[in-house]
């Protein structure tokens, strides 16, 4: 089953839509199937349910032992190799 | 999309005086008004957007803004870009409480709403590149600004 990933930033607006969209076409060039899942990060502790990662632009709140990656690589375009590798390595474990 | 549908020489201000975001925003939004592209509303949207929503890009080197608004407010599609001689503040998109200086503003009115994300990656795709930046805050006059945006933004912009 695809592995699910919450992307999260202070308003679920534009700026999650453009991260969920690079980290989309991302995968896409790997062959990885993904479901992506876009969310405020103050809904974030209320959508953990089945998630297996998180990337958010902002922090967010008690997410427990799920994984979280709190960048802005991919609107800077600074270090979105190191943070694909990160996601990369947290989802097909 | 067609980068020759939003850009448009008559949006580019290569050198607007202004000691804040807001006084910026105002005269680049008052100026879209004047010739028709928005509604007398997006000049207030554009304040109440940037204010909760910030959009400053805080890139490596040089910095921009991409301050944008509802479709509700606009009449025409198009890109208003702004260069100031002096930074000024802006809040980072996806992360309000860090401030960047930016002395390039690269506003935009969409009158398409499910094209915003398109225009917004494509945006940020092309200025992710410092050297566009470098480019854009060095170019000599509006003419150079506008050849550059249209060079480049027109490069990422998809065909859709």
């Amino acid at each position: 089953m695809a592995k699910k990933i919450l992307v999260s930033c202070g308003t679920a607006v534009a700026t999650s839509t453009v991260v969920l969209r690079k980290i989309e076409e991302n995968l896409e060039e790997k062959g990885i199937k993904v479901n992506l899942i876009q969310c405020k990060a103050a809904e974030v502790p209320s959508k953990l349910d089945g998630v297996d990662l998180i990337v958010t632009t902002t922090p967010v709140g008690d997410v427990g032992d799920i994984p979280v990656i709190q960048t802005l690589s991919f609107l800077t375009g600074i270090g979105v190799d190191a943070d694909m590798e990160k996601i990369i390595s947290y989802i097909k474990e | 999309m067609k980068i020759e549908d939003i850009l448009k020489a008559e949006c580019i201000l290569g050198n607007i005086e202004a000691p804040s975001k807001e006084a910026a925003l105002k005269i680049m939004a008052e100026k879209l008004y004047s010739l028709g592209y928005v509604k007398e509303s997006y000049i207030q949207a554009i304040q109440d957007r940037e204010a909760n929503y910030p959009s400053g890009l805080p890139m490596e080197d040089l910095k921009i803004a991409i301050p944008h608004t509802d479709a509700d407010h606009v009449n025409q599609s198009v890109i208003c870009f702004a260069r100031l001689p002096e930074d000024v503040e802006f809040s980072v998109m996806g992360d309000p409480d860090q401030k960047i200086p930016v002395r390039l503003i690269s506003m935009f009115a969409l009158k398409e709403k499910k094209k915003i994300g398109d225009l917004l990656e494509t945006l940020i795709t092309t200025y992710q590149d410092n050297n566009v930046l470098k480019a854009l805050l060095n170019a000599e006059d509006d003419t150079a600004i506008y050849n550059i945006l249209y060079d480049n933004v027109g490069k990422n912009l998809k065909a859709s």
